[in-house]
């Protein structure tokens, strides 16, 4: 094709086509036929219309920070209540006679032998002292500690033959019967 | 990456491996001169497929107590061991609760070749009643041989775990009120593998004895003269 052939088609793709005069009338007559919409008012409309706001990535960075803490401060509500007993864990009663003791308390394989974790209450006058502990199926060794000093094992319970730190004694719990 | 920064970061993963898998609970409780000692015990032992909450709760038992650090190390490797004498005398598929009966066992002396007759005496039923029952008979004086003999007699009687925890109840009773531990053990034993009487039925008793359920004929009424 010559520069003659691609000068005629440029030429007609930039002429301008005049405006059909009656096809903008039917659409403006259309348009002015259509029912306007009734104005959005009251305050769901203001909620629900968008706008754009303008924040800096700092501001973006503390409002994320805000949702995660609010997230995990809802996870442990306390409003939730308690959360169910686990069926697993069977109750496992601990008592001593001790009427000189101001306090008893349980250490054992249960409570990583930490002395103050399971304190024992005083069931009456008598010097009675008791606690249930929830456990899973197991063995667990275990002693009183009366008066934060003295670790006392379990007369009514099987003795734990591992002795070299001292005494203790031995709870199963679950198992056949 | 060049030679020396990849040798650093090996020594970095290796030094840090070990510290990330030791229990928070023994860096907070342990005196320090203790932990390293522990912390391999309980690394080899996680190793080689062991139960490691057993060594863990000795070492937590030695620092609440206050035992020198070189005791509560010694104390969890002999456990460890035992642990895994346990293992294999009763069978790795064994519960942990029984393992660590049957180690006590072995820390009070019983053969393993004993723990494998009681095994296979319970015909796989758990061992862990049997077990503590005959460490607590030994820890309270009854000889070895003694205890062995009565825990399996009642294993072979296929008695139920509740009649252990009632013989061991009474054996300790009976030993607090003056009986030789070897005596209270076997005569327990006894009258735990005799066979129960039955109780009499109310309607068999002898006639006259006492009140029975069958009413007595009322003498008859005189006509009112």
């Amino acid at each position: 094709m010559g520069d003659g052939c691609w000068r005629e088609i440029e030429r007609e793709l930039r002429r301008e086509e005049p405006p059909d005069e009656a096809a903008v009338e039917r659409v403006v007559a259309r348009i002015r036929r259509e029912p306007a919409a009734a104005p959005r008012a009251g305050a769901w409309a203001w909620l629900t219309r968008r706008r754009l706001v303008p924040v800096t990535p700092l501001w973006a960075l503390g409002g994320a920070a805000a949702a995660v803490l609010a997230a995990l401060f809802l996870a442990g509500a306390p409003w939730r209540g308690p959360a169910p007993p686990d069926p697993a864990l069977q109750p496992v009663q601990f008592v001593l006679v001790a009427p000189e003791a101001a306090r008893v308390s349980l250490a054992g394989d249960f409570n990583d032998w930490d002395r103050d974790a399971t304190p024992l209450r005083r069931a009456s006058g008598a010097g009675v002292w008791s606690v249930v502990v929830p456990l899973r199926s197991g063995r667990y060794r275990y002693v009183f500690v009366v008066d934060g000093t003295r670790w006392v094992p379990d007369v009514a319970a099987p003795r734990g033959p591992e002795d070299e730190f001292g005494p203790s004694s031995v709870v199963l719990v679950g198992g056949s019967t | 990456m060049s030679a020396l920064a990849g040798l650093l970061l090996s020594a970095a993963l290796l030094l840090a491996a070990p510290l990330a898998a030791q229990d928070a609970r023994l860096a907070e409780r342990l005196p320090p001169a203790a932990l390293p000692g522990v912390a391999a015990a309980v690394a080899e032992a996680r190793a080689q497929g062991l139960p490691t909450e057993p060594l863990v709760q000795r070492a937590l038992e030695g620092a609440a107590r206050g035992v020198e650090p070189e005791r509560i190390v010694a104390a969890v490797r002999e456990q460890a061991a035992q642990l895994r004498a346990a293992r294999d005398a009763i069978g790795a598929e064994a519960p942990e609760a029984d393992l660590a009966a049957a180690a006590g066992a072995l820390y009070a002396g019983v053969p393993a070749a004993e723990l494998e007759r009681l095994r296979d005496a319970r015909g796989g039923r758990p061992l862990a009643e049997p077990l503590v029952t005959l460490a607590d008979f030994i820890v309270r004086g009854v000889p070895r041989d003694v205890a062995l003999s009565v825990v399996l007699s009642l294993v072979n009687a296929r008695l139920p775990d509740r009649s252990f925890a009632a013989l061991r109840r009474s054996v300790a009773e009976d030993i607090l009120r003056g009986l030789a531990p070897a005596e209270a053990a076997s005569y327990r034993a006894r009258n735990a593998l005799l066979p129960r009487r039955p109780r009499p039925r109310i309607n068999t008793l002898p006639p006259g004895s006492g009140p029975t359920s069958v009413p007595r004929p009322m003498p008859p009424r005189r006509p009112f003269m």
